[in-house]
This record gives C-alpha cells, sequence and structure tokens, in this order.
C-alpha cells in the first residue's frame, strides 16, 4: 500500500529497525484485512523477530 | 478515480435501458440537463450513489420516505410479476478498470417489496487481465470500493451543489464531517490507528512481564502505572467532553449574543422614542400657544392689515363727510362759551357784546346733533391709532407666523421618526419578558462555560502531574525490570514499542500540522480563482484549524466563517473540496476524483458561474454536472463552449411520467432552451 510522500519522508527519518516496523504496521492498518488485536499480535511478532535479529548480529 | 460509464435499465423514471458516457482527460466536463421536474437529474446522482455504495437515500430524502427504486411503469407492465432494475458503473483507479453492477427486484401486489438481489465486480488489472468471474460477496465488494472512495468521504465528491455550503457552517455536526474527510483521505487516521494500536501493545506487553516476572515489587508498580494511566485516561476522556460542551456552549452563547445585541438595539429605540415623544408633547404645547397667539392678534389686527391699503382713501373720504356737516364748532366749545361767557374760538367777551351772545345762543338753539361725527372721529382715531404702530404689527403677525410653521413642521417631523422607530422596534423586538429571559439564559450559560473552563483548568494541571508521576513510576518498573536477566528481551521490546509509539506521536503531530496548512494554501488559492474580482479581496485565507474545522479569514485577519453569503459559501466548500482532491493527488499520485455535481449553480450568482466553468475544469479529472434549464441557459452554454472543455452534452427527456429517456447531443449544438 502506498502512503503520502510526505509522510514516507518523515517515516524515513526513522532508524531503519523502526522504519520496517511503522510501515509493516501502516500496511497492516490500511489492508483492513485484520482486527486490532490481530494487527497487535502480528506486530509484536515483527518486533520480537527484529529485536532477536539484532541480538544475534 | 475515474468515472467511465453508467447503465441504467428500469431505474427510476429510467424505462428500459440507458447509458451515458462521462467525458474526461482534456475535455473533462459532462453535463446533462434535466429540464423538466420529474426528468430524472437526480435519478442519476441517485443511481451513481446507489451502484457505488448501495444507498437507496441521498442526502437530501427524508428517511422516512420509502423510496421505489424499480421504475413504476415497468413494475406495472409486468402485473404482480418481479421485475428488476439495475445500475451498472464502469471507473478507473490506480490504473486498473472495475465494473460494478447492483441488481434490485421488485414486486407490486399490495405494496411494493423491492430488494438487492445482487451486486458483481469485474476488473481488468494494469496490463489488461481481465477477472474471468465477477466477484459477488458484497462484504468483500464493499471493502474494495471503500479502499478507493471511503463512504466518509464521498459527500466530498458526489453531492448536491444546494446543500454543499454546509461544509463551510460552524456547526459541530459539520466540523466533525470536514474532520472525518480530511483525516480519512489524506489517510492521518491510519496514523491515529497505529499511534493507538502500539498504545495498546505496549501496556499488554507490561502487564504481561510484569506478570512473568513473579516479582512483587514489579507487580505492584505496574499496578501503580495502570492505576495512573487509567486516572489520565478518566482525566483526559472527562476533559474532552468538557472541550465538547465548551465548542458547543460557545456557539450557543454567540446566538444568544446576537440576539440580545439585536434587542439591544431595540432598548436603544426604546429610549430614543421615549426622548422623541417628550419632544413631541412640547411641541404640541408649543403649536398650540402660537395658535393661540396668532389668533388673538389677527382678531385685533388682521381686518386693519387687511384694509391698510385702502385707508388713506378712507381718511379722505371721512374728512369730506366731517366738512359736510354743520357742526364745525362742537357743542362742548358752544357750552363752554356759554359758560364761560367768553367765546372758545376767538376769546370775546359774551357779557360785552348782545351781538355775540345773541350768535352764540343762536348757535346752540341751531346745534343739529350729527350721529355721524362721533363715529368719523373714532373711526380715524382708530385708523390712526393703527398706522402708527403698522409695521410694528406686521412683523408680530408674521414673527407668530413664522414660529407656528417651524413648530409644526418639527412636530410632523417627529412623529415621522416616531412611526420609523415604531416599525424597526416591531421588526426586532422580542418581548421584554422574552428579553429578560434572554439576559439571564446568556449569563447562565456563559457562568456554565466559565465554570466547565476553570474545572479544565485543574484538569490539565492534574493530567501534567499525573504523566510527571507515570514517567517516574515507568522509571522505577524500568529499573526494577533490568534487575531480572531472564526479562532483558522482553524489555527490549517493550522499549522498541514505546519509541515506536513515541515516533508515530511526534510524525502524527507534524504530518497532520503541514498537511492542514498546505489544504488552507491551497483552498485560499483556488477560491481566488473561482470567487469574483469583487469578492476577491473580502477573504484573505481559508484556514483548516488545529480541530480540523474550516475557517474563514477576512481581509482585516478576523474569522468571518458565520457572516459569509450563502454564495460565497457554496465557494469556499467547491474550494475546500477541490483543495482536498489536489492535496490528495500530490500526495498520492494515484488518487485522484472526480467532481459530481447536481444542481451545481442553484445559489451561485452569474459572475462566479462563469468563474466556476472557467477554473473547475482546470482543477479537477473530471466534472460532471446535474443541472435544470435555469442553470444552463444560453450564457453558460456560450462559457462551457468557451473552455474548449466540453466532452459530452446530454438531456433527459421526460416521455410520460415514469418515463424518461437520455438523449445524447452533439457538443456543437445548442442545449439550452432558456435565455
Amino acid at each position: 500500500m502506498k502512503h503520502s510522500e510526505d509522510l514516507e519522508k518523515k517515516l524515513s527519518s526513522l532508524s531503519e529497525n523502526e522504519h520496517e516496523i511503522a510501515i509493516k504496521l501502516l500496511d497492516y492498518i490500511s489492508k483492513k484485512q485484520h482486527s486490532r488485536t490481530r494487527i497487535q499480535q502480528l506486530i509484536k511478532s515483527d518486533i520480537q523477530e527484529t529485536v532477536w535479529r539484532d541480538e544475534k548480529e | 478515480m475515474i468515472l467511465n460509464k453508467i447503465k441504467l435499465y428500469n431505474f427510476r423514471q429510467f424505462y428500459g435501458q440507458h447509458e451515458i458516457i462521462f467525458a474526461k482527460n482534456e475535455k473533462n466536463i459532462t453535463v446533462i440537463l434535466g429540464a423538466e421536474n420529474g426528468a430524472g437529474k437526480t435519478g442519476i446522482f441517485r443511481a451513481l450513489i446507489f451502484s457505488l455504495f448501495g444507498e437507496v437515500q441521498i442526502a437530501q430524502d427524508n428517511p422516512h420516505d420509502d423510496l421505489h427504486i424499480v421504475n413504476l411503469k415497468a413494475l406495472d407492465e409486468n402485473d404482480g410479476r418481479p421485475t428488476e432494475g439495475w445500475v451498472s458503473i464502469e471507473f478507473e483507479d490506480n490504473n486498473q478498470i472495475y465494473q460494478l453492477k447492483r441488481t434490485i427486484r421488485a414486486i407490486k401486489r399490495n405494496g411494493i417489496d423491492e430488494r438487492t438481489i445482487k451486486v458483481e465486480l469485474c476488473h481488468t488489472d494494469q496490463d489488461g487481465n481481465y477477472s474471468p468471474e465477477a466477484l459477488t460477496d458484497e462484504y468483500e465488494i464493499n471493502e474494495i470500493i471503500e479502499s478507493i472512495i471511503t463512504s466518509d468521504t464521498k459527500d466530498f465528491f458526489f453531492f448536491d451543489g444546494e446543500q454543499i455550503d454546509t461544509l463551510a457552517r460552524t456547526d459541530t455536526d459539520v466540523k466533525k464531517e470536514v474532520k472525518n474527510g480530511i483525516v480519512k483521505l489524506l489517510k492521518i487516521d491510519e496514523l491515529e490507528s497505529a499511534i493507538d494500536i502500539l498504545s495498546g501493545l505496549f501496556r499488554s506487553e507490561r502487564s504481561r512481564i510484569a506478570s512473568d516476572a513473579k516479582s512483587l515489587d514489579l507487580a505492584n508498580k505496574e499496578k501503580e502505572i495502570e492505576s495512573i494511566e487509567a486516572e489520565v485516561n478518566q482525566q483526559t476522556t472527562l476533559k474532552n467532553k468538557r472541550d465538547n460542551e465548551m465548542v458547543i456552549l460557545r456557539e450557543k452563547i454567540n446566538e444568544l449574543q446576537d440576539n440580545f445585541d439585536q434587542n439591544a438595539e431595540v432598548n436603544d429605540l426604546i429610549e430614543r422614542r421615549n426622548e422623541i415623544e417628550n419632544a413631541v408633547k412640547i411641541n404640541q404645547q408649543l403649536v398650540t400657544t402660537n395658535k393661540k397667539m396668532l389668533k388673538d392678534t389677527l382678531l385685533n389686527d388682521g381686518v386693519n392689515l387687511l384694509l391698510s391699503d385702502h385707508y388713506i382713501d378712507v381718511n379722505n373720504y371721512l374728512d369730506e363727510v366731517a366738512a359736510d356737516q354743520d357742526d364745525l364748532v362742537s357743542i362742548t366749545a358752544i357750552n363752554k362759551t356759554l359758560n364761560d361767557m367768553k367765546c372758545v374760538i376767538c376769546g370775546n367777551e359774551l357779557d360785552k357784546s348782545g351781538e355775540h351772545m345773541h350768535h352764540v345762543e343762536l348757535l346752540k338753539n341751531n346745534f343739529k346733533s350729527d350721529e355721524l361725527s362721533p363715529l368719523i372721529a373714532l373711526v380715524q382715531g382708530s385708523i390712526s391709532d393703527f398706522q402708527q404702530n403698522e409695521n410694528e404689527i406686521e412683523s408680530k403677525v408674521e414673527n407668530e407666523l413664522i414660529d407656528f410653521n417651524e413648530t409644526k413642521e418639527k412636530l410632523e417631523e417627529e412623529n415621522i421618526r416616531l412611526e420609523n422607530i415604531n416599525d424597526r422596534i416591531k421588526e426586532l423586538a422580542l418581548t421584554e419578558d422574552n428579553l429578560a429571559d434572554l439576559q439571564k439564559d446568556l449569563v447562565n450559560k456563559k457562568k456554565e462555560y466559565d465554570d466547565l473552563k476553570s474545572r479544565n483548568y485543574y484538569a490539565e494541571e492534574k493530567i501534567s502531574q499525573l504523566i510527571k508521576d507515570k514517567t517516574k513510576a515507568n522509571r522505577e518498573f524500568e529499573k526494577l525490570l533490568s534487575q531480572n536477566k531472564s526479562l532483558q528481551r522482553d524489555q527490549k521490546v517493550l522499549n522498541f514499542i514505546e519509541n515506536l509509539q513515541n515516533e508515530f506521536t511526534h510524525i502524527f503531530g507534524e504530518y497532520s500540522n503541514e498537511m492542514r496548512v498546505r489544504l488552507g494554501d491551497e483552498a485560499t488559492n483556488i477560491f481566488k480563482k473561482l470567487i469574483s474580482q469583487k469578492d476577491r479581496d473580502l477573504i484573505s485565507q481559508i484556514n483548516i484549524n488545529n480541530k480540523y474545522e474550516i475557517e474563514v479569514i477576512g481581509w482585516d485577519g478576523i474569522n468571518i466563517t458565520p457572516d459569509i453569503s450563502q454564495g460565497q459559501r457554496q465557494i469556499v466548500s467547491l474550494s475546500f473540496i477541490t483543495a482536498l482532491s489536489r492535496v490528495a493527488i500530490k500526495s498520492f499520485e494515484d488518487r485522484s476524483f472526480p467532481l459530481f455535481m447536481d444542481t451545481p449553480f442553484g445559489r451561485i450568482s452569474g459572475e462566479n458561474r462563469d468563474q466556476l466553468i472557467h477554473n473547475i475544469p482546470k482543477l479537477t479529472s473530471q466534472w460532471i454536472l446535474l443541472v435544470t434549464d435555469t442553470e444552463l441557459t444560453r450564457e453558460e452554454e456560450k462559457t462551457f463552449k468557451e473552455t474548449n472543455r466540453l466532452g459530452k452534452w446530454y438531456r433527459l427527456n421526460k416521455i410520460e411520467e415514469y418515463h424518461s429517456e437520455v438523449e445524447e447531443v452533439n457538443t456543437s449544438e445548442s442545449i439550452a432552451t432558456r435565455g
């Protein structure tokens, strides 16, 4: 899902990990396929994976 | 979104099948003329809304009316058997083509029973691949349509021109509508959702970690934070509720104040009326006095003044009459002579000459008492008296007449002023009782407002203190958590969520502010293009404030939103919608919206109509107008043709009741029926 160019610019100021999660979160929301609780589960899992990947590196 | 075409079959007034192809690209104006009432102009608008959103009713309908969609003529012909009607539209969005068809079936028995029986969506992707099977799940179809144009924003692009001015009104409901439109279209609501989701996730993770840690200190600290958060939420909810109440109260106070100010004018008028009534009384007395004085003067000297030119002749005549009298020597002189024995005329002693004595006695004996003499003396005396004072009397009468006239004129003027003031009072006034109630109500509402304001001031202080407490408790929670090595990864996740939530909150603030400013500037530029030259400088700026309300700022920097005319409000609303569409296009390259307007020029003056016709096609991707014959006169037709953007002309012909047909007219031909 494409976001506004201005919003994209602002999101690009985030750290790489935060940017990745932010884009995923906005995509979950804009697709309107999941409930709020489900989005929380999905994003939590994404964040855990990112943190785990970071630790591993 | 670009509308390609719409097909109708037995839909409302349209008997049988009809098609309208919409103009796009360079020639992007489509004009559909419904000259006769009931020809189906609004039926086309309804068909578009029905096909896209499945809604039978549009904003202008009475929600209690039972509307029938399937054509009544077709229904009658089918004589109790089921009859179908449908609308199909084709549109493009993001390089994909969609064909959407909604079918409704009706049966006429005792009444008319109608229901939507089928919804079908086919689509062709950007590579030209056509979906072989139509999508028929209504929920899924509505989701797709919602992702292209949300039902919250549809009213910004498909609207009744006569009602569009509501967007620039100051009502609370309208403000909500405007806010919803902006946040949905510019996707600001998604940022709000992201913050909300992260905030919920953070709380649930913190609670889970505290529970997993099996540490009493951590669990207690978590409870403390939760309790602070609950109180912050409660205080914030109450504060927001009071903020909303204050907005409504402010509107009510302004309304009451206007009403009261109007009646304050009545109070001024009543004071002025009392002053004039007193002046009238004094002047009436003066008129009576002047009249009496004038009457007395005229009774005394009026005759003399009238006859003054003849008095010389009268005197001469009376002298002649007197000369003819024998009583040249008066009886008084004779008697005195005889009494004194000495002539009062010549001084001769009578006792010295018997002849003299005899002569005087003869005069007395022969004296003819002439009645005219005293009268002549009286008249001549009067004339003489008058002549001595003639100038003075003339000037007195003249002055008294001037005074009388001046006072009378003044009295008449005051009576006219009194009449005008009474008329104005009748126009404005409430009864005195109502005025007192109004004042009381105004005082109470102001008090209520001040009370809410002061309660919110304390709430803000309290919230600020609670946030400090929460920060402190959070630090303590983190410290306790960091002591537990097995929870370090959980802590990292928690910190990540919190940081991201803070970043989103920051971005949301910046992004929404920038969008509001851009929207306001764009709306102002468009307004300057759409409004006539003479009104251009009245409005200096259109702002979207931090509550997403439209504010119209006058040339002097004052907010004049409630004071602009309906026509100006309509143009402000149109400028806002066009700006919204343009900002959305600039922000999201694949987003464009047609402007579909029913009765677009109803309240707009001729000069402003020309401005709209020349400029809207340049500002929007597609402009579709449903017009009446009074909106499309030969003047407007000429202006449409001058734009070189006219792509399609359609005329709706009413054949009979419940039977209208769509006729395409060549754009080189004339369609207007009125001069």
